[in-house]
């Protein structure tokens, strides 16, 4: 077979900060070359869940064939969209290797932020072409000189190679579309070599099954192949094929070059592994491509439904979810406060929070969310070596020797006014300072080394405060290191609260367990008698705070007309009672599990 | 409703107290959330004509036998003289005034004057005066628009034509108030020798004055342990002076509890007249429109003034059993209450019952359950988890 179709070819991703307007941009990109309709465009086609347009960000990455024009001939340019957060890096990078170019979007006001910075490290590092896309430039205070001066400084690229562009006004588009026909080159693969095809994303339909992304490599695809996925071992029937336009249509191939959708009867998004390698069973290549990664949480919380009716709602409302996000982790938990839950795994702290609120919103479950840990290696006394990913799952520290736990590199990118405090803030979560690198336009690149179980505590928020929204930050796992630290549990009326209970390093011991303690005492109501709350390593309390006994709830008139009124409202207390959690005779607000994140 | 209707057999409501509201004051307390007005005097008129319309609808259609009248407010005595007297002879046109066995008409004191409290005497046989406080400047924080001396010139005019029954109402744990001062308010109320003494916990209310400037952070009420002390204290000084408790807020003279008061608490049926009024007679409760021009253009064209009206199930005639009869000293009668609920409370909530008497919030023998002075100012805890 002739290789030369795949000259009218251009594979492209779009890499941008939240809001700098990527898919803006990719509605214009489609809406210009028709390949939508105007009118019926929903604004936004690639951000399907509504949480995400809400959030201003993609998770899923799908694939999108645009037909353009260009000196009189007809290309395919596939437009294939990354997750925009620093939670989905690996996902982002299966997304980009597909790809021979990318837009890079930067906000001509907002400039260069840490999370661009390292999705465009990770393009150059796969050879990709980078288109920089000056967006925004119709608005008032955008300064597209200095975003392609930093962007010079920053990721040495020429400037004179931006294109200034205003998604939202559709300024550009025209030039953008033949950048990218002009300076992204045509894939390289080889039509008559045996299958070799990437997984880029897969996705959960109940009508089909899961729905494969596929960048083919080498060889192509046919229905009615049996294919192998290499890293995970497995064969599959294949169904059908297709692309996407943007609705799924089906083709009878899918070349080398070529992006699209396989369906082949798997059941399940666990049986896929993004990065994976598909190939022909009976004729497979030789070698997988490289770079493929087992998807692992990094950041665990106990979800706990506040009446327990609700725990197989849960159960029912997790798998639900992980039948399209395979990177959700989770296993039945039971605490002693909490009653029956799940101990759940994710990305990052933006992943958690979004499951948190899809199981909220879409699923109406009212949850308690504990604390936010990260996986310890805990090492006993006899050298042997437990992952604990949950403070009630540490054994007694006696039998402990060491604790290791994950560190990151974490950059930050700040206008420089607020590098001072920034530096505070990373020094005072244990961070290891590495470099400060000064960007023309008056900004700072700042590198530190820092546990995660630091940053997931609190971390982003108190960075957006204290550069007023204008820092942005990016982290990757290096390594586990050894680390002092200590569990510290929380007794309410001298009951052991399992689920307030926190693994911290010992130099934050004492402190945080007596701001805990004093948070505790605010948020916990007044009960019928005085009510210890306590902070304790092992047996040795630590911080101790009273909640005296409630000295008065009465209604000093009740008359004829009050009756109603007043039935109701004590009924009304009575309600918000059962929302408590009771934890012996002392009933918990909600609040209380979620003021140990307000603790710093 | 039709007032048109008439019936062969009027049913006989057991309802033994009539409660007639006068929404009007001369000001507005900013404590008060009762419905009254300080801005519509002009109203009073066609006010008591819709009142006395809304009293004939039952007259016509009911069995009226009741006997206790409460003219409450508001301020009733903010009414002029020609005022009152077309009233009460409107009200004792349709109700036999001598089978009442009390009559109370409330009153502020800047409204008692020689000629009202004439009025007053031919009338009713109680008056309860609002008084609060005897210190001026927890008047002034209150917003009262009497003064000290204004209290006790009332209260001798009121026994001088001849009042037999006088109520005082004693306000506690008012901004910056101690309870020495407490306790001084309620020896000098005592000294006065009324037959029954109020003694009310300022409560704070949402949508009033207070609860506003309480949101605002510009009200600060003594601490609940300070309002704790100043109850049981106020509590003991008043029955060592010979009032004895009855229910959470009210001390009497013996033989003078409020018999009106009593009958809600009970709980028993009674009639409400006039705007925002409630009653509860034949299994349901009924509340009327506060609004006083809207109550009286319905009463003119002969509509119904109530606003809600709530069937009283088993379930709700149980909570409200435990919740009035848990106000009172005498507690919850196991008799009265097996014969109407026909279970026994004893065994039904022997749990609830023993976790409170072991702390000292109730007691519980064979005249009942009953709570503590502890125990009424946690009765609302109490009471929920009968709930």
């Amino acid at each position: 077979m002739d290789n030369s179709y795949m000259q009218k070819i251009r594979n492209f991703s779009i890499i941008a900060h939240i809001d700098h307007g990527k898919s803006t941009l990719a509605d214009r990109l489609l809406e210009h070359t028709g390949t939508i309709d105007k009118r019926k465009m929903k604004e936004q086609v690639l951000d399907s869940m509504d949480l995400e347009r809400e959030r201003g960000i993609t998770i899923k990455a799908k694939a999108v064939a645009i037909k353009y024009k260009y000196n009189g001939e007809e290309y395919s340019l596939n437009l294939i969209d990354t997750p925009g957060h620093v939670d989905f890096t690996y996902e982002v990078s299966r997304s980009l290797i597909a790809s021979e170019g990318a837009l890079l979007v930067i906000d001509a006001s907002q400039g260069i932020e840490a999370q661009t910075m390292a999705n465009a490290h990770i393009a150059m590092n796969s050879n990709l072409l980078l288109i920089p896309v000056i967006n925004k430039i119709d608005l008032p205070n955008a300064d597209p000189e200095n975003a392609i001066r930093e962007m010079e400084e920053l990721l040495a690229l020429p400037g004179e190679d931006a294109i200034r562009a205003s998604a939202k006004e559709g300024i550009g588009t025209e030039e953008i579309l033949r950048a990218i026909v002009e300076r992204i080159p045509a894939p390289n693969g080889d039509v008559n070599k045996p299958l070799k095809a990437l997984v880029m994303d897969a996705q959960f339909d109940f009508y089909k099954g899961v729905i494969t992304f596929v960048r083919i490599v080498d060889g192509y695809i046919k229905p009615g192949m049996k294919i192998l996925m290499m890293a995970s071992n497995t064969k599959w029937d294949v169904d059908n094929i297709g692309i996407f336009k943007p609705g799924m249509v089906e083709t009878d191939i899918l070349r080398a070059g070529e992006v699209g959708y396989i369906v082949a009867g798997i059941k399940s998004l666990s049986d896929i592994k993004i990065g994976d390698t598909v190939t022909d069973n009976t004729n497979p290549c030789d070698r997988a491509l490289p770079g493929y990664k087992e998807v692992k949480p990094m950041v665990f919380c106990g979800l706990f439904p506040v009446v327990s009716e609700q725990y197989t709602e849960l159960k029912d409302a997790l798998m639900k979810l992980k039948l399209n996000d395979s990177s959700l982790f989770f296993e039945p938990e039971s605490s002693e406060a909490l009653g029956f839950g799940y101990r759940c795994g994710f990305l990052g702290l933006l992943h958690m929070e979004i499951i948190q609120e899809r199981l909220e919103r879409e699923y109406n479950l009212n949850l308690i969310a504990t604390a936010p840990n990260v996986e310890y290696k805990v090492v006993s006394t006899k050298g042997e070596t437990t992952i604990c990913d949950a403070p009630a799952s540490f054994p007694d520290f006696s039998y402990i020797d060491h604790i290791e736990e994950p560190y990151v590199k974490l950059n930050l990118i700040t206008p420089s006014e607020f590098l001072g405090a920034l530096m505070q803030l990373c020094q005072s979560r244990r961070g290891v300072y590495v470099t400060t690198e000064y960007i023309m336009g008056n900004r700072a690149l700042l590198t530190y080394e820092m546990p995660l179980a630091e940053i997931i505590w609190d971390f982003y928020d108190k960075l957006k405060s204290i550069s007023r929204g204008y820092a942005s930050m990016d982290y990757e796992l290096m390594d586990y290191r050894t680390s002092d630290l200590k569990k510290v549990d929380i007794l309410v009326n001298h009951e052991k609260v399992d689920s307030l209970s926190f693994i911290t390093h010992e130099q934050f011991a004492y402190n945080r367990a007596k701001l805990l303690v004093e948070k505790l005492k605010e948020v916990i109501p007044r009960q019928m008698f005085v009510v210890p709350i306590q902070g304790a390593i092992g047996a040795s309390i630590i911080s101790r705070e009273t909640i005296p006994a409630m000295r008065k709830n009465v209604l000093a008139k009740c008359y004829g007309g009050d009756i109603t009124r007043k039935r109701k409202l004590l009924e009304k207390q009575k309600e918000g009672k059962k929302r408590m959690k009771a934890i012996g005779s002392v009933e918990i607000p909600q609040e209380a599990f979620l003021a140990i994140l307000k603790v710093d | 409703m039709d007032n048109n209707q008439s019936t062969d057999q009027k049913p006989s409501p057991a309802a033994s107290g009539l409660y007639v509201h006068i929404p009007f004051c001369l000001q507005k307390c900013p404590y008060c959330d009762f419905s009254s007005f300080d801005d519509i005097p002009y109203l009073a008129d066609n006010y008591i004509e819709a009142l006395l319309r809304e009293l004939r609808y039952y007259k016509n259609n009911f069995e009226l036998n009741f006997d206790t009248l409460f003219i409450g407010g508001g301020t009733p005595t903010a009414l002029t003289e020609k005022q009152l007297d077309y009233l009460f002879s409107g009200i004792y046109s349709m109700v036999n005034r001598k089978k009442m066995k009390e009559i109370t008409v409330e009153a502020n004191p800047e409204t008692v004057t020689e000629r009202k409290a004439k009025v007053l005497e031919a009338n009713v046989n109680r008056v309860s005066l609002g008084c609060q406080t005897f210190h001026e400047h927890h008047l002034k924080k209150l917003n009262r628009i009497h003064d000290a001396s204004a209290i006790y010139a009332a209260f001798e005019l009121l026994r001088k034509y001849g009042t037999k029954n006088i109520n005082l109402d004693l306000m506690f744990g008012i901004e910056g108030q101690s309870t020495a001062e407490v306790l001084e308010n309620i020896k000098k109320a005592a000294a006065l020798n009324p037959e029954h003494i109020s003694f009310y916990m300022l409560t704070v209310y949402d949508h009033t004055e207070f609860g506003r400037l309480k949101d605002e952070g510009l009200l600060k009420l003594p601490e609940d342990e300070i309002m704790e002390h100043m109850y049981l204290k106020g509590a003991q000084v008043l029955e060592e002076a010979g009032y004895a408790q009855y229910e959470i807020s009210n001390f009497s003279k013996p033989g003078r509890q409020c018999i009106h008061n009593l009958n809600y608490w009970k709980p028993g049926e009674y009639v409400g007249v006039g705007a925002s009024a409630a009653s509860c007679f034949d299994g349901s409760r009924y509340k009327n429109i506060d609004d006083v021009s809207e109550y009286i253009k319905r009463l003119k064209t002969d509509s119904d003034p109530a606003e809600t009206s709530e069937k009283i199930t088993p379930e709700t005639a149980l909570k409200d059993h435990i919740m009035l009869r848990l106000r009172l000293v005498a507690g919850i009668d196991p008799h009265v209450f097996r014969d109407q609920f026909s279970f026994d409370f004893e065994s039904k909530y022997s749990n609830i019952i023993s976790q409170f008497t072991k702390q000292g919030l109730a007691i519980n023998d064979s005249r009942g359950f009953r709570l503590t002075k502890k125990g009424f100012l946690l009765s609302n805890e109490i009471i929920q988890s009968f709930f």
